[in-house]
């Protein structure tokens, strides 16, 4: 789905990700994993093309528009939950109504039906965390990108976020998710890419297929 | 209408038109400067706080030479009309306005324009939901900018003609007023224009105490 070849990151001379070859497999739920500082952001972001490698290429097989990253720390625009989740929709050309339905939708599959009335600005980090969720969802992405998705959750809300990301790689969608644990990774039943000081860890593989 | 209800009339429409054609034009341009990087940017930057301080009566000359009869405007026949005060008062308010509206938008949170992105909006659509998250901010330039325009004399004296009952704004009828020695009309046009300043000031303190809330949130 998505390949890497010689993909290098750079800011201000130095090395932020050095990536000799790694390939995305579709339909898959990949981890990466590593520490902080490892790289995990910088690929993902290279990956939602919101960075461009300094060297090196990035293939494609799908294109960018079906691709949605949610950030580490989410950022929810003014505004309400339900104007937020259909936000990615509205783009798209979606009525009204219909944004109405699929942040409802959206809404009731993360349990944030309570929270669609209510003001973006007054949710606890947790609750933006399944906002962002819910929204980067709505826009029905074939790859989704999560930083971190679970930080800052209660044990419950982890589980059935979760439950979330495996659901959407089970009807067909690819998920690349970047987190501290490899416990995380295992229960997602994700291939572990691991990560260490901006490169590949030496036994790592060099295909998430 | 007596000539003060005249006075006060064509400078709120002479100035809510300026304010307008400045929001339409300075906006977007703003916006342009908040997220494109381009060779030139901190002269461009530089220039336009310049420009901040222009004097007044500078835009009026330079409005007079273009707009009288032998300028390159001419043709147009606007000296002394209303239309010649909005002219001036556009070149002096565009680059409040610019400068505002960059600030507002280069303020918003980084991760605000990554999200936009990643979601699926264009240049456009990223345009609006910056100025959208930071519509208080841009409110608040819309509000001096007129604050500004309301209380301007030199362009609306040297653009205008100070003809009455057609140009003739609230500051050039207090400085005609003055100059005949009648105190009591100038000091009534003097009330209306302290008012305006007041609910000016009084709608900034209200936008700015929201986006100071919002902030916090």
């Amino acid at each position: 789905m998505i390949t890497l070849a010689g993909v290098r990151r750079a800011w201000n001379g130095k090395a932020l990700l050095e990536i000799p070859s790694l390939r995305i497999a579709r339909g898959v739920n990949t981890a990466l994993v590593g520490h902080n500082g490892a790289g995990k952001t910088t690929l993902l972001r290279l990956l939602a093309g919101l960075d461009q490698p300094t060297s090196g290429r990035i293939e494609r097989e799908v294109p960018l528009a079906s691709t949605v990253l949610c950030l580490q720390k989410p950022y929810l625009f003014k505004g309400t939950v339900a104007a937020n989740i259909v936000y990615g929709p509205r783009l798209r050309g979606c009525t009204r109504a219909e944004g109405r339905r699929i942040a409802e939708d959206q809404a009731r599959r993360l349990g944030i039906v309570p929270l669609l009335n209510r003001d973006s600005r007054r949710l606890s980090f947790g609750e933006a965390q399944k906002v962002a969720l819910a929204r980067a969802l709505a826009c029905k992405p074939t790859l989704l990108l999560l930083d971190e998705p679970t930080a800052g959750l209660d044990h419950d809300s982890v589980l059935a976020l979760e439950a979330e990301v495996r659901r959407f790689v089970e009807g067909g969608g690819t998920c690349v998710v970047a987190t501290h644990s490899p416990e995380q990774a295992r229960r997602l039943g994700a291939t572990i890419v691991a990560l260490e000081n901006g490169s590949l860890a030496p036994a790592q593989h060099h295909s998430a297929a | 209408m007596t000539e003060l209800q005249s006075a006060v009339w064509v400078s709120i429409t002479v100035s809510l038109s300026a304010t307008a054609l400045c929001a339409l034009a300075g906006l977007p341009a703003g916006c342009l400067l908040a997220l494109r990087d381009f060779a030139g940017k901190r002269a461009v930057l530089a220039l336009l706080n310049t420009l901040l301080a222009l004097p007044t009566v500078v835009v009026g000359l330079v409005g007079y030479l273009l707009l009288c009869r032998r300028g390159p405007l001419g043709p147009l026949h606007l000296l002394f009309t209303p239309g010649a005060i909005v002219f001036g008062e556009f070149i002096l308010a565009l680059p409040i306005m610019v400068v505002f509206a960059h600030a507002a938008v280069a303020g918003v949170d980084r991760a605000a324009r990554d999200t936009a992105r990643t979601l699926g909006a264009g240049p456009a659509a990223l345009a609006w939901t910056l100025l959208s998250e930071a519509r208080f901010g841009i409110l608040a330039a819309v509000a001096a900018t007129f604050g500004r325009l309301v209380g301007e004399v030199g362009i609306a004296m040297m653009l205008g003609g100070n003809i009455s009952g057609y140009t003739r704004t609230m500051t050039t009828a207090i400085a005609l007023e003055a100059s005949k020695g009648q105190a009591g009309p100038a000091l009534q046009l003097g009330g209306v224009l302290l008012a305006i300043a007041v609910a000016v000031n009084v709608v900034l303190r209200v936008l700015q105490g929201q986006a100071g809330s919002e902030a916090a949130a």
